[in-house]
């Protein structure tokens, strides 16, 4: 019996892994100040990032289309959360204007995937 | 046997049969997207001031008549839900160029915002002119390649929505 996980087969779901892969690399690139800091994340910030990347990869990885739309989901919540509170107190993810747009990027994307209907 | 035109012409276009192309059409696409996310950071609700000192400039320093009335007499007057607008309209630019979703109909918006800009900011003392001419450069490319189609989401969608009935797959797989 080999254990060696299977490539999804889906071009869907390998967009899906990729984004959450993108969403992953924004951490790194979200650090706040500097010519090179194209997205601007707090800390709670970090946590959208890290966590909704795995989510995605996890479901792209496993075709789970509604782990892919509830992820989306998540991320467009995020989005317009992080948009209407930018720059309060009762901001919690401590971002701005590029927080929503990496987010909005990521949640319409995973949407899109999710809401494309396969085909066998 | 000889080939087609189309064949030659298919192993001949640098835009199709090249990968290096494809990735460099995929960079630059992914590169502009992060124009417009970056700078979407300081567009910053509830008073959008830096966007204000920019926008005033386009009264202190006209570019077009016409256009400098219109930022005085309606723009400037209700700021609140102007910025409001830009915040929303550049967000979405970044986001859908990013992951390479509707990508020309995204690129035209990238255009006009473009063009708003120019209007508003090119004799501004300080201002590089080609900046702005490169910005607007760089959407038509983004138009004229498709950019989404070189690994965005509009390559991986598009066969779908050529091959699915109904009006808003044909419309998608034309704003791809």
């Amino acid at each position: 019996m080999t254990t060696r996980a299977a490539i999804p087969r889906s071009d869907l779901d390998r967009a899906a892994v990729a984004l959450g892969v993108v969403s992953l690399v924004g951490a790194l690139v979200g650090r706040p100040g500097g010519t090179f800091a194209f997205v601007h994340l707090g800390h709670h910030g970090y946590l959208v990032v890290l966590i909704g990347g795995l989510l995605a990869g996890v479901a792209g990885w496993l075709g789970l289309r509604w782990l892919v739309l509830a992820t989306g989901l998540g991320f467009l919540a995020a989005a317009v959360v992080q948009a209407l509170l930018i720059g309060r107190r009762s901001d919690p993810f401590g971002g701005d204007g590029s927080t929503v747009a990496f987010w909005l990027a990521l949640g319409i994307g995973l949407l899109a995937l999710g809401l494309t209907p396969r085909t066998r | 046997m000889p080939m087609s035109t189309q064949a030659v012409a298919g192993r001949t276009d640098p835009l199709t049969a090249s990968r290096l192309s494809r990735v460099l059409i995929g960079v630059v696409r992914v590169g502009v997207a992060l124009l417009w996310i970056q700078n979407a950071a300081w567009k910053a609700p509830p008073d959008f001031g830096a966007l204000r000192g920019f926008t005033e400039d386009g009264v202190k320093h006209p570019v077009l008549a016409p256009w400098a009335w219109l930022i005085q007499h309606v723009i400037l007057p209700n700021f609140t839900p102007f910025g409001w607008l830009t915040l929303i309209l550049e967000s979405s630019i970044g986001a859908f160029l990013l992951i390479g979703l509707a990508t020309r109909l995204w690129a035209l918006v990238g255009i006009g915002q473009t063009i708003a800009i120019t209007l508003s900011v090119l004799y501004t003392p300080g201002e590089w002119a080609w900046s702005y001419f490169l910005m607007l450069l760089a959407h038509l490319t983004l138009f004229a390649t498709a950019a989404g189609r070189c690994y965005g989401l509009d390559g991986v969608l598009r066969a779908r929505w050529l091959a699915a009935p109904g009006p808003l797959p044909r419309l998608l797989a034309r704003l791809s």
